[in-house]
């Protein structure tokens, strides 16, 4: 009886994950901190961006780490990587999400598109109409539904070339990642 | 005698100053990104970048092992640059520690008309680096495998 209601959790786990994994939302908010990555201050930056949990790295890390454990991955990813940008967004409910992304061209004050899936991370800039609505669903937003619409787009076309294998457009999935990602 | 001599030597630092060389890559003594794409994925980039700087008269494939494209740029009627683009193999580190195979991207110029080369070659690296952000297969650097 008990091995069964474990098994029974177990499946609710795994189901509420494959559901995560597969909606995708988008959060709009004010860049409001811009964590220019250097060797010399890493760690100390580390502790304070692994703090502000919310990060959202990678596909099998996003929403899923401790503060400690952000910390340290980010420490890793300082000290191979000089092209790593820890943005802090804070959103119209006051909420605050922390990315790290490739990306340098975002600034403080800019309005930001967190695009966020089981399998990818996305930020862009946005106008900064989107950044004054208060509403949390994304398509209630001006263009909201282009804007999701966008975000699944550039997700699948990442998935194509990240995958790549036989009989695959190539072309035409850079061509949807260019149209859609940026 | 000894002008000649002189003239001779200025024009051959003269000349050994001007064929010089710029490599621009994602990689340096700091780190840098693999982009853990396919082959397929990564030549087709280099092509893109390339196509759009370079004439397809003289936009070629490399003759390296891993994906690579070259081609000549001109400044008058004499001097040319030879532009390559190429997909380098290297092991990268994934966030959980893992080590998996990809590609650094470089782009670099040799000849005698750095005017147009030395730009030619920011413009093809910009779009390439742009593209690989933008696919969000980065991963740290570890080293190179070719």
């Amino acid at each position: 009886m008990r091995s069964a209601l474990f098994v029974f959790l177990l499946v609710l786990i795994v189901s509420h994950s494959d559901a995560e994994s597969g909606s995708l939302t988008i959060h709009y908010g004010y860049v409001t901190g811009v964590e220019v990555t250097t060797k010399e201050s890493a760690m100390a930056r580390n502790m304070l961006i692994g703090s502000l949990v919310g990060l959202a790295i990678d596909d099998s890390f996003s929403g899923a780490l401790s503060g400690a454990t952000a910390g340290f991955v980010l420490t890793s990813i300082i000290e191979g990587d000089k092209r790593i940008f820890a943005y802090t967004l804070t959103l119209p409910d006051g909420a605050i999400e922390t990315v790290a992304v490739d990306r340098p061209d975002l600034n403080i004050g800019h309005c930001a598109a967190l695009e966020r899936d089981g399998k990818h991370v996305n930020l862009r800039p946005v106008s900064a109409v989107h950044c004054e609505s208060k509403s949390v669903d994304s398509a209630d937003h001006p263009a909201g539904e282009h804007r999701l619409s966008a975000a699944e787009k550039c997700s699948a076309a990442r998935s194509v070339l990240n995958d790549g294998g036989e009989g695959v457009d190539v072309r035409a999935a850079l061509r949807e990642m260019r149209a859609y990602c940026d | 005698m000894k002008c000649e001599r002189n003239v001779l030597w200025l024009i051959v630092v003269l000349a050994g100053l001007a064929a010089c060389s710029t490599t621009l890559t994602s990689v340096d003594k700091d780190g840098g990104n693999v982009y853990a794409l396919p082959p397929t994925v990564v030549d087709q980039m280099l092509k893109d970048a390339m196509s759009t700087e370079i004439s397809t008269g003289t936009l070629r494939r490399g003759s390296t092992p891993y994906p690579s494209y070259l081609g000549e740029v001109t400044w008058g009627s004499l001097d040319k640059d030879t532009i390559t683009a190429s997909a380098r193999p290297a092991k990268g580190r994934k966030l959980d520690g893992t080590i998996i195979d990809g590609y650094v991207f470089e782009v670099s110029r040799k000849g005698t008309a750095p005017a147009t080369g030395e730009p030619t070659v920011k413009r093809i690296f910009a779009k390439l680096q742009n593209d690989a952000e933008l696919t969000g297969a980065g991963v740290a650097f570890v080293e190179f495998t070719d």
